[in-house]
C-alpha cells in the first residue's frame, strides 16, 4: 500500500480521492491546493505517489510536475484533470507524469493507475 | 473580430454537462438554446469559468439551491447533503470545471484549443447576468425532479 499526496484546488476532489484511496488501503500523507503547495509538501511528506490536478490557481499542475521531478527524478506522479485533451496528456507525460486520469473518474480507474505506477520503479 | 457562436461551438459544453450529470445518476435532457435578456435570472448558485485560446469569454452554470444540494448528493454517491457548506460549494465548482474541461477535450478534437480558469462560485438571491458585453446563449439542462441546470455561454470566436 502506498503513501499518497493528493493535489487539487477543489476540497471536494481531495475528499473524494482521499476516500477512494483510504478505502483501498492506501495512506494519504499530504494534501495541496495548488502547484506551489505541492512542491513544498512533497519535500516534507515524501510520498510514494502524487495525484496532480492541472487547472489550479497560483501554479498549475504541469509546472509543479516539472519542479517535483527536478527535485526528485524518481517521483511517481499521476495527473488527474478534467482537461484531458491530447496536448495536455502529451505535455504531462513529457513533464514526467506516469499516467493521466480524466475527471470525472471511476474509482477503479484511479486504483488501477496507482497500482501500475507503484509496480514500476 | 467577433463571429456568431455556432451550435458546433456550444454543443460540446451541453454534451459534456449531460454526460457528467449522467455519470452521477441523473437523466439529463438538453433543452432549446435561447438568448434571454437576463441570463441565469433567479438562479441561487452560479459558477463562472473564464475561457481563453481560440475562443474567449466565460461559461456560467446556474441552478437553484435545492438543485445544488441534490446534484452534490449525486456527486457523493447519494449521501445526504443537508446544507450548502464549503465542501458542497467545492463540489459544484468542480462540476463546472469538469463540464468545461471535458468540453475543451471535444473541441480540441475539432482543432479548437481552449484553456480554462479555476471556477468562481457566486451564491445569493435574485442573481442574474445583467450586462454581458459578449452575446450570451442560455441552454437549459432538464432533469426529472429538479428545476434544471442552466448553461450560459458568453464566448467570442
Amino acid at each position: 500500500m502506498a503513501k499518497i499526496m493528493v493535489v487539487d484546488d477543489a476540497a471536494f476532489m481531495r475528499m473524494m480521492l482521499g476516500e477512494i484511496l483510504r478505502n483501498a488501503g492506501h495512506e494519504v500523507v499530504g494534501e495541496a491546493a495548488n502547484g506551489l503547495e505541492a512542491i513544498e509538501q512533497y519535500a516534507i511528506c515524501k510520498p510514494d505517489l502524487v495525484t496532480m490536478d492541472i487547472t489550479m490557481p497560483v501554479m498549475e499542475g504541469i509546472d509543479a510536475v516539472k519542479q517535483i521531478k527536478r527535485n526528485d527524478p524518481s517521483a511517481r506522479i499521476i495527473m488527474c484533470s478534467a482537461m484531458g485533451q491530447q496536448s495536455m496528456v502529451v505535455q504531462s507525460i513529457q513533464a514526467g507524469a506516469r499516467d493521466f486520469i480524466v475527471k470525472p473518474f471511476q474509482s477503479d480507474r484511479v486504483l488501477e493507475a496507482i497500482g501500475k505506477a507503484m509496480a514500476s520503479a | 473580430m467577433t463571429t456568431t457562436l455556432t451550435p458546433q461551438v456550444i454543443h460540446p459544453f451541453l454534451e459534456s454537462a449531460a454526460n457528467i450529470l449522467g455519470m452521477f445518476q441523473f437523466a439529463p435532457r438538453i433543452g432549446e438554446p435561447a438568448e434571454p435578456a437576463k441570463p441565469l435570472a433567479g438562479k441561487e448558485v452560479i459558477t463562472v469559468i473564464g475561457v481563453t485560446g481560440h475562443m474567449r469569454g466565460q461559461v456560467y452554470t446556474g441552478m437553484s439551491q435545492k438543485d445544488a444540494l441534490k446534484i452534490v448528493s449525486g456527486m457523493m454517491g447519494g449521501a445526504e447533503v443537508p446544507e450548502l457548506n464549503e465542501m458542497a460549494l467545492s463540489a459544484i465548482s468542480e462540476l463546472a470545471n469538469m463540464i468545461c474541461g471535458n468540453a475543451a477535450i471535444h473541441l480540441s478534437q475539432e482543432g479548437v484549443t481552449l484553456d480554462i480558469s479555476p471556477p468562481t462560485i457566486i451564491t445569493g438571491n435574485a442573481l442574474g447576468v445583467v450586462a454581458a458585453r459578449l452575446k450570451t446563449t442560455s441552454i437549459p439542462i432538464c432533469m426529472d425532479g429538479l428545476d434544471g441546470l442552466e448553461i450560459c455561454v458568453a464566448l467570442e470566436v
